[in-house]
């Protein structure tokens, strides 16, 4: 395919808009008579950069028009198909009769409707909900796959463990009931589940640089799969026998089965990346061994396993298990024997993991205890609720004093009774012992969930946190990189895979010798413009779960996920706040158009060029610092030139030069 | 595209004027390029002219006032009505002896503009409504060089060789007021191997693509030219030949003695700059062929006749004079006249009845048209009965705008308005029409008739343009010189014997074979050729009495004036008040509002964050912020001697840590458009022009429109 483009000389480019108005004019998305600055839609924007300290200071300006990428997402997103790139010229283009404007339209100014969606705002990975609901309500369930896969390595393990904070901000929720993103996620994922016809991702060419990644949870495999389909070789060192972090270790079977795991790693090992398993960074191999052997990067995403500890008396007696400890046993080595009755302190997801756990080991009677309220409980409401299905009990309000035991094994716990009062700096009411409360608890087994820190002996001169750029992730040494638990603490799945991703990117820029910072900061601005008139409430589509019961006894599945029907069903409550095409532009280039109802953006004047004439900004350029023709011969003409391409902005079919 | 129709004509989004051809369809304005015949350029100011067409506040109807003056309460009148009361009170005033007790303040297009006639034969005055514009400039050519060079008009960058060296003076030619084709001159120029070097305390765009940027302190470039020039003549660097050839006899050894003190170390004292740099630039434009020096009045605005005598000499002692690259001269071509022709005001004689107890401080007052900033001392003095506004804002332009108010409000002890008359042509309700007794729907710049007659031009150096209306104008809408012309038809029928507008202009075409049908049928443009160097050996000498050119300003030898070789010192507006107000005040421009008018203010496609420029916050150097504790977005009051505004910072690398910046031309009040936002306007700042007398030029009209500031948390 012939790609035609522009090239932006920024030695000439001195932002003055312009060409911003000169296409406004020409494609007549403005009301003349009725525009308000801020609310006019545009199909170019001038972007800037500083640098330098006075008065040692540099200004560049550059025009960012449609990219017309050479794997569109906004035409992977659209579920009405209305977007395509076109063979003879490469640009991309919205067929305004096809696009329905995302269907649902809220009687918004298009100011309010080209922002992006609070689902994806929210989402720590960004993935595209809209994009994928909307596939997924036209039934085209391979392509909201791939448009997931754009952005999370993992959809079926986050369709079910996911904190979904998609939900809590989902506009529907105005309505009636947010969106049930997640089933929808993971009804989606588990089609993809056979290995036969898995979707993988494409694999560029092979590359030169060489990474190695340590720790195999969901940081470091996402940092992985994204460096591989970069074309980076891409070594895994995993200090566990089995690869997947947290995923395996920590979070149990019956929430998250062992094969789903198993399938999406295998994603991973088919796009060429090697595991190591066993390997104990730090002693068997080193950082300093490793760059002898050509690595140029290296990822640590080594999570935070170190449980803390109370510091109170008794903590040392046996039948007291540090959560981690107590989990990973149960998920892949021998699962401890409980006694009857045993005592999980502890509030958050851990907690219930390890309750519910308990349960499944014989335990007969499964105490939470928990020193602030139910409102203030970290874990999910789903997760108390099933817990208590099976027989959990919770007490709230209560700390340990001391474990009390004989013969060096753990028989009861002291509690102290608190109280609740002003909210603490976390915003949570703070909690405080109420004075001569205390009373006790018997217990044959006590699990302690109250956090954990990360291990650093892999590295050999850090101590704590491991200290990175928050933006770029990349530490003291220009070629090491961190992300997910070990530099944050414990968060959550898809926090590790939003950081895994970052620093796939930064180490690409890493290889590639251009600036890590540069537009890497995006505005999540969301609409929160929510039309209720035009939609009747209608509840969630339920979710099937296994009868209490009987899930007690095992550590198989308790979520049944949607069916097809409910899926569909579900899918099509989504109000599209936005528009699919919108949420999924990494440029932001695509506009909404109030009049026309549907989205719009440039197209290179595609009318104007097919009769010989140049695009409007080419031709109005104040200083002629827009060049357009086929991009590969521009691109020649400035080599030739000797003009620098700049390759931090000319990611896509846009060129930029200086 | 059917029934669509590009048609050429001229641009007025700013005083730049660029030819651009104008897209019509069906009726209905669309597009808007610069003329390809002219360079080929149109800015972000000229492609928003098509909102600013077509925007819901254009006014329809003549309105006459019902209020008081500024209450902003009008009722709709016939034009009828509107003429005769014109008629009427023109009539009484002349009729009283008081003909010079009328200014109109407009922005001349050109000579061929009917409204000056009218002035001229009525007796009264015009103004440039232009009160930060180059009538410094202008008197220090002419009596340096005698001619005007340019207006508002660079040196032609497109003439600049290899190796020539560009030095934008406090100047933002990226940001208008020129022709569109500048910017792209002059990095074309810079492609070719030419150096850009820009002197500003704010790093610019155009420093951004400079190779040089000398963040100066604001006022000091007088200094440093006279550190140049001292290099210069010191080190015999000059170009000997020329000065001995052109240079008027005498001069020369003059500004020799004068210049012996002037070190680069001393002078870079004054500006902030290194000697070193002085030394370093100087040598460079003395191996340079070719020095081009575009300015204003210099580097923030102070002591602009100074600075305008210290540039112009340094354009002649290094022979930079209408050659290529260096400062074109203009070629008159004469038009024909059009008798019979009233006779011009006598400023000196006029002027004397305006200025009251000030006239004495007047005396060496040289500039053609009177100093708009005087407007309100006038108003005050008795001086000024009628004032005749079009196309200008002076409520908002006005150095001390709240003087300004202040003064067309002020009655006499009969309860009567000082200001008998005020009259705003306008296409939209401005602050200045707010206050006038009426207010009449002007058409825009694509509805009229007009020839613009510009010795100036950027394009050819000299040349005619024909501003021609591409559409329809809404509602009653009259264009200004129409209405003066019937006003002229009126009181002086002997200076208004032709039909219109188009039949005035056809006489004054006519000696060069032309017409205004025949002007628009060859596109509207006209040159007689091209732009021509060195055209001072073929005719003999400049437009100077000795013919020679005048680097000593004899008639400003004696006290007060002491000017006759340009003062160092950094202006008066700076250094007064320096302890108490530690921050220089830089109020700058930018591409996308041209001064205070409502045009480009009210035009939402240059207030949009994306294509135009929304509000102005304080411009501050990071590091002195932070060293005041101040943040990113903090709203501070800033303090002058003038008066307080109340502004959000920005914190920047890109200005001295002296200086705060702040675009001008903001805080309208009137406009669905124009009022959004957290613009402010720095006019609020400047002490009242006519309050601050000792600071002004009254030599060559320039008023000093910066000040000294400080930072109130």
């Amino acid at each position: 395919m012939k790609q035609l483009s522009l090239m932006i000389d920024l030695n000439r480019c001195i932002g003055c808009s312009t060409c911003i108005v000169a296409c406004r004019n020409y494609h007549e998305i403005i009301d003349h008579a009725l525009a308000m600055p801020n609310e006019i839609p545009y199909y170019i924007r001038v972007e800037s950069r500083e640098r330098g300290v006075f008065p040692n200071v540099g200004v560049d300006t550059w025009v960012m028009p449609c990219q017309h990428c050479p794997d569109p997402k906004c035409l992977l997103s659209c579920p009405e198909r209305a977007i395509s790139k076109d063979a003879e010229t490469g640009i991309v283009r919205i067929d305004r009769e096809t696009c329905n404007g995302c269907k649902t339209i809220p009687e918004t100014m298009a100011a309010e409707k080209i922002k992006i969606n609070p689902c994806t705002a929210h989402c720590p990975a960004h993935i595209n909900i809209e994009g994928y609901i909307g596939l997924a309500a036209n039934g085209k369930y391979k392509e909201a796959l791939a448009l997931i896969k754009a952005e999370n390595p993992f959809p079926s393990i986050c369709g079910r463990v996911c904190f979904h904070p998609c939900e809590t901000h989902c506009n529907r929720g105005e309505i009636d009931e947010p969106v049930s993103i997640r089933a929808l996620h993971r009804f989606l994922a588990d089609l993809d589940l056979k290995a036969e016809t898995r979707y993988v991702p494409p694999v560029k060419d092979r590359k030169d640089g060489k990474v190695a990644i340590v720790g195999s949870g969901p940081a470091g495999l996402t940092c992985a799969y994204y460096l591989a389909q970069e074309g980076y070789q891409v070594a895994i060192f995993e200090k566990a026998p089995v690869p997947g972090g947290m995923l395996t270790l920590g979070i149990p079977a019956y929430r998250l089965p062992r094969d789903v795991i198993e399938g999406e790693i295998q994603v991973i090992r088919d796009m060429g990346v090697e595991m190591k398993t066993g390997v104990d960074f730090g002693r068997d191999v080193t950082v300093a061994e490793l760059r002898g052997e050509g690595y140029g990067a290296f990822f640590f995403g080594v999570g935070s396993q170190v449980c803390k500890k109370i510091g109170i008396d008794g903590e040392d007696l046996t039948g007291i298990h540090p959560a981690y400890d107590f989990l990973m046993k149960v998920n892949i080595q021998t699962p401890p024997s409980l006694g009857k009755r045993v005592v999980v302190i502890g509030g958050g997801n851990a907690a219930f993991d390890a309750a519910r756990s308990a349960r499944r080991l014989g335990a007969e009677e499964v105490i939470i205890a928990y020193r602030r309220g139910m409102e203030e409980m970290p874990a999910s409401q789903a997760e108390i609720q099933e817990a208590e299905a099976e027989g959990v009990q919770i007490k709230t309000l209560i700390y340990p004093v001391r474990f009390i035991g004989t013969e060096n094994r753990v028989r009861s716990v002291e509690f102290i009774k608190m109280r609740l009062t002003e909210p603490d700096e976390s915003g949570r009411k703070k909690p405080e012992p109420i004075p001569g409360t205390e009373f006790t608890l018997d217990a044959d087994d006590v699990i302690v969930t109250i956090g954990q820190q990360t291990d650093w002996s892999c590295l050999t001169s850090d101590e704590g946190f491991f200290q990175v750029d928050p933006v770029t992730l990349q530490g003291r040494d220009p070629d090491i990189f961190a992300g997910g638990d070990a530099v944050t603490g414990p968060r959550t799945v898809v926090e590790a895979i939003a950081a895994g991703k970052e620093a796939a990117i930064s180490i690409d820029r890493h290889f590639r010798g251009v600036d890590l910072h540069e537009n890497r900061v995006k505005d999540w601005t969301y609409t929160a413009k929510v039309q209720k008139e035009k939609f009747d409430p209608a509840g969630r589509a339920p979710m099937s779960l296994r009868d209490p019961g009987e899930r007690e006894k095992d550590f198989n599945e308790v979520c049944l996920g949607l069916t097809e029907e409910t899926a569909r069903q579900e899918a099509a409550r989504c109000q599209s706040c936005g528009c699919a095409c919108i949420q999924s532009c990494p440029y932001g280039v695509i506009q909404y158009s109030f009049q026309k109802k549907s989205s719009h953006k440039c197209d290179l004047c595609f009318e104007r060029i097919h009769v010989g004439e140049m695009p409007v900004c080419a031709e109005v350029c104040l200083t002629d610092a827009i060049t357009f023709g086929e991009h590969e011969l521009v691109r020649q003409q400035a080599e030739d030139r000797g003009k620098k391409i700049l390759k931090n902005l000319s990611r896509e079919s846009i060129l930029y030069v200086k | 595209m059917e029934g669509s129709q590009w048609i050429p004509t001229v641009c007025y989004q700013c005083k730049g004027e660029c030819a651009i051809i104008a897209r019509v369809e069906n009726g209905v304005l669309k597009e808007v390029r610069g003329n390809p015949k002219a360079r080929g350029k149109a800015c972000v100011k000229g492609m928003a002219g098509v909102s600013l067409e077509y925007s819901p506040d254009r006014l329809r109807y003549p309105l006459k006032r019902v209020g008081k003056r500024g209450e902003g309460r009008f009722e709709r009148i016939s034009w009828d009505e509107a003429m005769s009361i014109m008629e009427k009170k023109l009539r009484d005033l002349r009729d009283r002896g008081d003909a010079h007790k009328l200014t109109a303040n407009f922005f001349p297009h050109s000579i061929t503009d009917p409204k000056w006639r009218f002035l001229n034969a009525y007796g009264g005055f015009i103004n440039t409504a232009l009160p930060h514009c180059d009538s410094a400039k202008i008197v220090g050519f002419i009596r340096t060089m005698g001619g005007v060079p340019n207006h508002h008009i660079p040196p032609a960058w497109f003439t600049v060789p290899k190796g020539g060296i560009m030095i934008l003076s406090g100047r933002r030619p990226f940001g208008g007021l020129e022709d569109a084709a500048v910017p792209r001159d002059i990095l074309e120029a810079r492609e070719r191997g030419a150096k850009l070097v820009v002197l500003d305390p704010m790093f610019t765009p155009e420093a951004a693509k400079a190779d040089w940027w000398i963040p100066i302190r604001p006022s000091g470039d007088t200094a440093f030219f006279l550190g140049m020039i001292h290099h210069l003549i010191m080190n015999d660097l000059h170009d000997a030949d020329f000065v001995k050839k052109w240079v008027r006899d005498g001069d020369f050894e003059k500004l020799k003695r004068y210049i012996a003190d002037k070190t680069p170390e001393k002078m870079g004292e004054i500006c902030d700059v290194p000697a070193e740099t002085i030394k370093k630039l100087a040598e460079a434009c003395a191996a340079a062929p070719s020095v081009g020096v575009d300015s204003f009045k210099g580097v923030m605005l102070g002591n602009a006749m100074d600075f305008a005598h210290a540039w112009t000499i340094f354009l002649c002692i290094t022979g930079n004079i209408d050659n290529p690259g260096g400062q074109p001269l203009p070629d008159l071509i004469p038009l024909s006249p059009v008798s019979p022709g009233p006779a011009g005001p006598d400023l000196h004689e006029l002027g004397w009845h305006r200025t009251g107890p000030d006239r004495d401080k007047f005396a060496k007052y040289s500039f053609i048209m009177e100093p708009t900033w005087y407007e309100a001392q006038a108003i005050k003095n008795g001086g000024l009965k009628i004032l005749i506004t079009a196309e200008s804002n002076p409520a908002l332009t006005e150095m001390g705008q709240n003087e300004w108010q202040k003064a067309v409000c002020m009655t006499d002890e009969k309860g009567e308005y000082m200001l008998e008359l005020l009259v705003s042509f306008e296409i939209m309700m401005s602050e200045t029409a707010r206050y006038a007794d009426l207010v009449l729907p002007d058409k825009s710049y694509f509805e009229r008739w007009e020839l613009l007659y510009m010795p100036w031009w950027y394009n050819f150096g000299h040349g005619l343009a024909l501003r021609q209306p591409v559409v329809e104008a809404p509602g009653e809408c009259r264009h200004s010189n129409i209405v003066m012309i019937e006003l002229g038809k009126k009181l002086f029928p002997e200076y208004f014997q032709f039909e219109d507008d188009i039949a005035y202009y056809d006489i004054q075409l006519k000696g060069l074979g032309l017409s205004v049908k025949r002007l628009q049928e060859i596109g509207g443009l006209w040159s007689p050729g091209t732009l021509g160097f060195r055209k001072y050996q073929k005719t003999g000498g400049f437009g100077t009495p000795s013919k020679k050119l005048h680097l000593y300003w004899e008639d400003l030898e004696a006290p007060p004036w002491n000017q006759a070789l340009p003062r160092p010192d950094l202006a008066q507006e700076y250094t007064d008040n320096a302890k108490s107000y530690p921050f220089f005040l830089v109020s700058y421009r930018i591409i996308y509002h041209s001064g205070a008018g409502q045009w480009t203010h009210n035009n939402p496609q240059l207030r949009d964050r994306v294509s135009g420029f929304y509000e102005n916050p304080l411009m501050i150097n990071s590091r002195v912020a932070g060293e005041m504790g101040l943040a990113d977005g903090d709203r501070v009051t800033i303090e002058s001697p003038g008066g307080s505004i109340q502004v959000r910072l920005k914190l920047t690398e890109g200005i001295r840590p002296d200086c705060l910046g702040l675009a001008h031309g903001f805080g309208s009040t009137i406009g669905r458009v124009a009022t959004v936002g957290e613009g402010v306007a720095s006019n609020i700042l400047i002490p009242d022009s006519g309050s601050t007398l000792e600071w002004q030029d009254v030599v060559g009209g320039e008023s000093h429109v910066s000040t000294r500031v400080s930072i109130v948390k």
